[in-house]
């Protein structure tokens, strides 16, 4: 798959912030980096986007999900109002629930991705309780 | 280029320097909060202090006395905030108004990332405020004020 050197450059500015944090990480095929935290992860993809390119922090919330109805979306969009930084995300392809957010990745700061970082796995903490209580899913520790 | 704010005060200052440089109208509420006129809603940018860092907040009102906040709408309106890649919709309970919003953290503010942000920004809400007020039975903000 053709992907831009713009791309390509802001996956090797993640990975040399991440070595200097000494976080210890994956590369996925897709070229995804994934941090580990006990059982679970926190991912960073790039992705052009128009003339720029995305960072998409990502953190599963709720997986394998049995439950989506009135009260879920409700939740989620509750929560979104009271999250400062990123938003509760479902997709139904992966029947999952995550914790997202997305930053410019051209100029990207090594602050601005730990800070983004660190906030996507401690708000999956925070919330991987009382969604996967309502969707009937998993967390990704289960 | 990159300028390395230290408190809200300096954000504010900067952003409204930014505004004025780059000849965007807006109206300044009050010391940290800026509005920007859109052609159906409004941007507000507000400066705030997020743990040890400063960070910007964007938001517009997508759909205001959102009546039928039923599954179907509700159901839609995650959808499509899980589309967009940036930004989101939110859900103000207590007023029944939906919003899009988006924030950055500002510590380091880069000048090209807080317009892009605030194109993104009206261009979201001007695409979706018909659709998610139909949906909603709300009102856009601009057909509140005819």
């Amino acid at each position: 798959m053709y992907e831009s050197e713009q791309v390509l450059a802001a996956r090797r500015r993640i990975k040399a912030f991440l070595d200097v944090k000494e976080w210890p990480y994956d590369i996925e095929d897709n070229g995804e980096f994934r941090l580990y935290q006990g059982s679970t992860f926190v991912s960073a993809e790039v992705k052009q986007w128009g003339q720029f390119t995305l960072v998409i922090i990502r953190a599963p919330i709720s997986l394998g999900i049995k439950t989506m109805n009135e009260k879920v979306y409700r939740y989620m969009l509750e929560k979104n109002y009271s999250l400062i930084v990123g938003k509760l995300a479902y997709s139904r392809t992966q029947n999952a629930i995550y914790y997202e957010n997305a930053i410019l990745g051209d100029d990207l700061d090594p602050e601005e991705l730990y800070g983004a970082l660190e906030s996507a796995a401690l708000t999956a903490d925070n919330y991987d309780d009382p969604i996967s209580a309502l969707t009937g899913g998993r967390r990704a520790i289960d | 280029m990159k300028y390395k704010i230290e408190n809200i005060e300096q954000l504010s200052k900067y952003v409204e320097s930014l505004l004025i440089k780059r000849s965007w109208p807006y109206k300044k509420i009050d010391e940290l909060n800026y509005r920007l006129n859109l052609e159906t809603t409004y941007i507000l940018v507000s400066c705030k202090n997020w743990g040890r860092n400063v960070l910007l907040s964007i938001s517009s009102p997508i759909s205001v006395h959102s009546k039928n906040l039923n599954l179907n709408a509700l159901e839609r309106i995650i959808e499509l905030s899980s589309t967009i890649e940036m930004g989101k919709f939110s859900l103000d309970p207590e007023n029944n108004i939906i919003f899009y919003e988006y924030s950055l953290l500002a510590d380091n503010l880069d000048p090209d990332e807080f317009f892009v942000s605030l194109t993104t920004a009206g261009t979201i809400s001007d695409k979706y405020d018909e659709v998610i007020s139909q949906l909603t039975g709300g009102k856009r903000y601009i057909d509140l004020k005819r």
